[in-house]
C-alpha cells in the first residue's frame, strides 16, 4: 500500500529535506544547551551513537551522529547506524513535538524501527535532558543544581 | 472441610466465626493498609546498584553463567539493607521503599529511561524517583547493561531474525521473556517444609555424587554449586532481617511492639534456614523466600499457589496446641496480603495504554480438588477468602476453584465476597481446567494440583516452568492480514505472506485458508522470537534460586531456564477472539452465504472505516451472527478458531522442549491493541476496543447472560490450557435485590455444569462507573476486574475505563 519501491516524489523529498534541516537545528540547539545543564553536558561527553532517519523505501535518509562530545547531522555515515527510524507517514512528525515519547510513536506503528533499543532509550533520555533546558520543558526533575526532586 | 473431617454444622460455625471478623478488629492491618495506600510508588535503586557494583568489581563471567548469576545474587541478598516498617508482622521488603518499582536493567528496565526525569510529574500513575537514582541509572547502570540485557543479547548473538523484527512492531505479538522470568508458581512449600539448610545439604550431596568430568557433568556440578551459593544468600538476607528486628526491638519503647520485634528476630534467625513449626513461621518463611526470589526474577505474576493447602498443617497444629485462633491467623494473613502490595511494575507512559492499572498479579489459589481427587476446601480457604473481603485490595489476586462436589457454603461465600468487593475472587471450574491440563500431557494428580498465575492462567503449582504470559498473539491483526493480502493497514507494510485480498475471494474457504496462513506465519514468528529469548535466558540469566524452589531442577541437575522443571510449557494469550469470530461470521453469512453484499463492497467499507458505507455498517452490526447468543453459526466459528490456534502452536515446541498452552485473556490489551486496528467486518470501527478475553463483544450478546455463558462454555477445554478470562458485569443495584445472589449462583452453577472454564465479575452500577471516571477520589479505591487482573478503576486509562462502562450488563 504505502510502501512504494518507486523513486520518492518531490513532496517526499522536500519533506525529508525539511527533516534534515530540522535535525541540524536540533543538533545545534542541543550542543548549545549543554551549557545550561551539567547532565546534558555529561551525556554528550559520555555517550555516542548514530541514529538514522530514513524514508519508507529507504532511498532518503539522514544520520544524526553523536561523537566527540557533540551532535552533527550528515547524509552519509562511515559506520552502520545504531538505531534506525523508518518514517512511513507524515503523522510520525509527532516525534518532533515530544521526542522523549518515541515509544508511543513506535507502538502506533507510525514509524518503523530497527537496531539496538539501548540507543533508542538513550536518545530519548538525551532529548528529555535537552527539553528541560527549553521553554517547552514541562514538569521534570529540576536541572542539576537548581532544586531537589521529590522524595518518598 | 474434608481435611479436618468436621461435621457440616461445625464447618458452618467456623465459617460464621471467620466471616464475623471485621477490619475494625485489626487496627494494625488498618494502619498498614492506609500507609501502603498513601505511599507513592518509587523507583527502586538498591538492587540495580548492588548488581552493577558486583559486576564492575568482579567482571561479567561469560564462561560460567550459573556461578556468575549465583554469586551476584548472593552479593545483592547479603548487602541489601533490611527495611522493617512500623507495625509489620510479616517482613522482608522487595525494595528499599514501602511501595517500590523493582528495576531489572538486565531485562527491559531501560525502557523507562526517556521519561525518568518526568516520572514524578506524569498525569497518570506518577512515580517518585530520586535524583541520585536517575543519575546512577543513566550514567552507569543502563550503559553497563547495554549489551548484557536479554533483548539485545538475543538480537546480537542469534542473528536478528524476522520473528524478532515483527515483534518489535508491537502490534502482532509480544514476547514477555524480554521482561524477565515470571508467570509461574514456585514450590514455596519447600521453604517452610524443608528450609534452605536442607536444600543446601541436598545440593551438596548431589554435587559430590557427580563422578563424570565431561561438560554435562561439569554443568550439573555448577548448577548444584550455584544452588548452594544462592541458598547462602537467602540465609544472609533473612539473618540481616533478624539482626535489624533485634536492633529495633532493643530501641523500641512500646512493650508490645518490642516483644513482636524480638519474636521476629528469633523467627528470622530460624526460618527459612530451618523448617517452620508454626503458622506464622511458615507464612514468614514463604514471604521472605518470595522477596529473595524477586531479587533474581522480575515479579510479573510470580504467584503463591494453593496457600490454603500447604499452610493448613501449620495452622491445624497451632490450633491444636491452642497457640492460634482465627483472629490471630487473620491478623497474619492480612499482614501478608498488605505486604504483597509493596512492589508494582513500572510502566512507561506509552505502556499505560496497554497495561494500565496492573499490579504484579501475585495470585493465591483457594479450594478445589486435591491431588487424590478429594475436596480441598478447608478453614484456611475461608479465612484467606475473608481476608480478601476485609482488605479489598487489588493485590494479591485471589482465585477460587470449584468442582462438581464443592461445598454449597463455599460457593455461597465466594459469591458473597464477589458482591462485596465488586471484583474478586475469580472462579475456576476444575471439571474444565483439569482436562485441559491432562490434554497437554500432565498427570491427573498433578493437574488436580493446579494453581492460578497472574491474571487467570492455570498451571501445576511448583512443578512447572510455564511462562504463562510468554506470547501475546493479536488475532485481530491476523484477520487484518488475511483481508489485506498480508499488509498491515495501519502502516501499509507487508507483514504476512501474500494470501490475497478479501475482494478477490469467491468463497469463505479462501478467506479461512488466508486466515490460517497468516496465523501460521505469526505463530511461527512468535515461536522463533520466544525461542531466542529462552536461549538467551539459559545462557545469560539462569535462575538457580528459583530452580531450587521448583520440582525438577534439583533432580535433573539442570537450571529451570534450560528445561530443568518437571513441566516446561509456554503460555500464549490471544486478543480478539470474539471480534474475529463475529467478523468471519459476518463475511460468511452476508457475503458468501446470503450474498447481501459483495466481497469488494465489504472491503471498500472496511477501508473507508464504513464512512459512506452506512448500509453495509448496519448490516455488519445487526445482520451478522454474533458469538454470545448460543447460536451455532458464530459459536462454531469460535470453536474453529480456538482449535486452529491450538493446533498451530501444537506444531511447535519451545526451547525447553515443552508444549504451548493457549488461552484467551487480554489484561487491558484489548483496548490498547484496539486503538491500532482498522475497521472489522463485525461492524467495529477503527480504533474501538476489542472484546476482552473470551467474552462476547460488548452489546453483541443480546439473549442475556445464560446464552452468553452457553456460547463460552462451548469453547473446547482441551484447547484452552492457558485458561480464559470470561468477563461479566452485573449492576450492584440488581444484585442487591432479594434472591438475586441465588440467581447468580444458579447461573454460575449452570455454566460450570456445561464445563465452562472460568468466570469473573465487575459488580457495579453504570452510573457509579461513569461518576468515578470523573471523580478520582471515588475511582481510586473502586475495585474492578479488567480482563484478568483486579485493578483500581482510577488507575486505568480512559479507554479501559470506557470499555468497562460499555461492557454488556447482565440483568439477571
Amino acid at each position: 500500500m504505502a510502501d512504494s519501491q518507486k523513486s520518492p516524489g518531490i513532496r517526499k523529498r522536500v519533506r525529508f529535506a525539511l527533516l534534515g534541516g530540522g535535525l541540524r537545528v536540533l543538533a545545534r540547539s542541543i550542543n548549545k544547551a549543554r551549557g545550561k545543564d551539567l547532565w546534558l553536558d555529561r551525556a554528550l561527553r559520555q555517550f555516542e551513537g548514530v541514529w538514522r532517519f530514513e524514508s519508507g523505501n529507504r532511498k532518503l535518509y539522514r544520520h544524526l551522529i553523536l561523537e566527540g562530545g557533540k551532535f552533527r547531522v550528515s547524509r552519509e555515515c562511515g559506520r552502520p547506524a545504531d538505531f534506525t527510524f523508518t518514517i512511513y507517514s507524515s503523522s510520525a512528525t509527532g516525534l518532533r513535538a515530544r521526542p522523549d515519547r518515541v515509544l508511543e510513536v513506535l507502538i502506533a506503528n507510525k514509524i518503523g524501527q530497527s537496531g539496538d533499543l539501548h540507543y533508542l532509550y538513550q536518545f530519548g533520555f538525551i532529548m528529555s535532558l535537552y527539553r528541560r533546558t527549553t521553554l517547552f520543558k514541562g514538569k521534570s526533575i529540576p536541572i542539576e543544581g537548581r532544586g531537589q526532586p521529590p522524595r518518598d | 472441610m474434608a481435611e479436618t473431617a468436621r461435621t457440616d454444622s461445625q464447618e458452618s460455625r467456623q465459617v460464621d466465626e471467620i466471616f464475623a471478623l471485621q477490619l475494625s478488629d485489626f487496627p494494625r492491618a488498618l494502619r498498614l493498609k492506609q500507609e501502603m495506600a498513601g505511599a507513592r510508588q518509587t523507583v527502586a535503586h538498591e538492587r540495580s546498584k548492588l548488581l552493577t557494583d558486583y559486576f564492575e568489581k568482579n567482571g561479567f563471567d561469560l564462561e560460567h553463567p550459573l556461578l556468575r548469576q549465583a554469586d551476584s545474587l548472593k552479593y545483592v541478598l547479603e548487602n541489601t539493607n533490611p527495611v522493617i516498617f512500623p507495625d509489620e508482622l510479616i517482613v522482608g521488603s522487595v525494595t528499599e521503599h514501602r511501595h517500590g518499582a523493582v528495576m531489572f536493567p538486565e531485562f527491559q528496565a531501560a525502557v523507562i529511561w526517556p521519561e525518568m526525569l518526568s516520572l514524578p510529574f506524569r498525569k497518570h500513575n506518577p512515580v517518585n524517583v530520586s535524583k541520585e537514582a536517575v543519575e546512577d541509572f543513566s550514567f552507569r547502570i543502563f550503559p553497563y547493561f547495554k549489551d548484557k540485557n536479554i533483548h539485545q543479547w538475543a538480537k546480537v548473538h542469534y542473528g536478528y531474525p524476522e520473528g524478532l523484527k515483527v515483534m518489535e512492531k508491537f502490534v502482532f505479538y509480544l514476547i514477555a521473556h524480554a521482561n524477565g522470568v515470571s508467570h509461574l508458581i514456585p514450590n514455596y512449600r519447600v521453604a517452610p517444609e524443608l528450609g534452605f539448610n536442607r536444600i543446601m545439604e541436598d545440593a551438596r550431596k548431589r554435587r559430590d555424587a557427580i563422578t563424570g568430568t565431561d561438560k554435562a557433568a561439569q554443568l550439573k556440578r555448577e548448577f548444584y554449586e550455584a544452588v548452594i551459593i544462592v541458598s547462602e544468600g537467602v540465609l544472609a538476607f533473612a539473618k540481616n532481617y533478624s539482626r535489624k528486628a533485634g536492633e529495633l526491638a532493643d530501641a523500641e519503647q512500646d512493650p508490645e511492639r518490642k516483644q513482636e520485634l524480638a519474636e521476629l528476630s528469633r523467627m528470622l534467625a530460624k526460618v527459612p534456614a530451618e523448617p517452620a513449626e508454626t503458622f506464622r513461621e511458615a507464612m514468614e518463611s514463604m514471604w521472605i523466600t518470595h522477596a529473595a526470589v524477586l531479587q533474581e526474577n522480575s515479579d510479573l505474576a510470580v504467584s503463591f499457589g494453593r496457600m490454603d493447602q500447604f499452610m493448613l498443617p501449620y495452622f491445624l497444629r497451632d490450633l491444636e496446641k491452642g497457640i492460634i485462633d482465627f483472629k490471630k491467623a487473620m491478623d497474619i494473613a492480612l499482614c501478608l496480603y498488605i505486604k504483597t502490595n509493596d512492589h508494582t511494575p513500572l510502566v512507561p507512559s506509552a505502556g499505560e495504554s496497554l497495561f494500565s492499572g496492573s499490579a504484579t498479579n501475585q495470585s493465591i489459589t483457594l479450594s478445589g480438588l486435591t491431588p487424590d481427587g478429594k475436596d480441598g476446601t478447608n478453614a484456611l480457604s475461608y479465612l484467606f477468602l475473608r481476608a480478601l473481603d476485609l482488605l479489598r485490595q487489588r493485590e494479591p489476586n485471589v482465585d477460587c476453584r470449584f468442582h462438581d462436589h464443592s461445598p454449597e457454603l463455599w460457593r455461597q461465600k465466594c459469591l458473597e465476597v464477589i458482591k462485596s468487593t465488586g471484583a474478586a475472587p475469580a472462579l475456576y471450574n476444575d471439571e474444565a481446567v483439569i482436562p485441559a491440563m491432562t490434554a497437554k500431557g500432565q498427570s491427573l494428580a498433578d493437574a488436580r494440583d493446579y494453581g492460578v498465575i497472574g491474571c487467570v492462567e492455570t498451571s501445576v503449582q511448583g512443578r512447572t516452568y510455564p511462562m504463562t504470559g510468554s506470547i501475546l498473539l493479536n488475532l485481530a491483526t491476523t484477520l487484518e492480514l488475511a483481508i489485506y493480502d498480508g499488509v498491515f493497514p495501519l502502516s501499509g507494510r507487508q507483514i504476512g505472506p501474500k494470501t490475497g485480498w478479501l475482494k478477490e475471494f469467491t468463497n469463505f474457504d479462501q478467506l479461512w485458508r488466508a486466515f490460517v496462513a497468516q496465523l501460521n506465519h505469526l505463530v511461527k514468528g512468535s515461536v522463533e522470537a520466544e525461542t531466542l529469548y529462552e536461549r538467551a535466558h539459559a545462557e545469560l540469566h539462569p535462575i538457580p534460586l528459583l530452580s531450587a524452589v521448583l520440582d525438577g531442577p534439583m533432580e535433573k541437575g539442570k537450571d529451570a531456564t534450560a528445561g530443568g522443571a518437571k513441566y516446561n510449557s509456554s503460555g500464549v494469550w490471544c486478543v480478539g477472539l470474539a471480534d474475529v469470530t463475529d467478523s468471519l461470521a459476518a463475511i460468511k453469512k452476508l457475503v458468501f452465504d446470503e450474498k447481501r453484499l459483495t466481497a469488494a463492497e465489504m472491503q471498500a467499507a472496511l477501508e473507508a472505516d464504513f464512512k459512506g458505507h452506512e448500509t453495509v455498517h448496519a448490516m455488519c452490526l445487526h445482520r451478522g451472527p454474533k458469538y454470545g447468543n448460543d447460536e451455532p453459526e458464530a459459536d462454531e466459528l469460535a470453536v474453529r478458531i480456538v482449535q486452529a490456534v491450538d493446533q498451530t502452536y501444537g506444531l511447535h515446541r519451545n526451547f525447553r522442549k515443552g508444549v504451548y498452552h493457549v488461552g484467551y485473556w487480554t489484561m487491558t490489551m484489548h483496548t490498547g491493541y484496539g486503538r491500532l486496528i482498522s475497521a472489522l467486518p463485525n461492524g467495529r470501527k477503527k480504533g474501538a476496543a476489542l472484546a476482552s478475553g473470551a467474552t462476547p463483544v460488548s452489546g453483541a450478546a443480546r439473549k442475556g447472560p445464560s446464552a452468553a455463558l452457553s456460547s463460552t462454555a462451548k469453547l473446547p477445554a482441551a484447547c484452552l490450557a492457558n485458561c480464559i478470562a470470561n468477563n461479566h458485569k452485573i449492576p450492584a443495584s440488581i444484585l442487591n435485590e432479594p434472591g438475586k445472589l441465588q440467581v447468580l449462583e444458579q447461573l454460575v452453577k449452570g455454566f460450570f455444569r456445561k464445563r465452562g472454564m472460568q468466570i469473573q465479575f465487575v459488580i457495579a452500577d453504570q452510573s457509579l462507573l461513569i461518576e468515578a471516571m470523573n471523580n478520582p477520589e471515588l475511582a481510586k479505591d473502586l475495585l474492578v476486574r479488567v480482563s484478568g487482573y483486579t485493578a483500581y478503576f482510577g488507575d486505568l486509562n480512559k479507554d479501559m475505563q470506557q470499555e468497562i462502562i460499555n461492557r454488556t450488563e447482565d440483568r439477571i
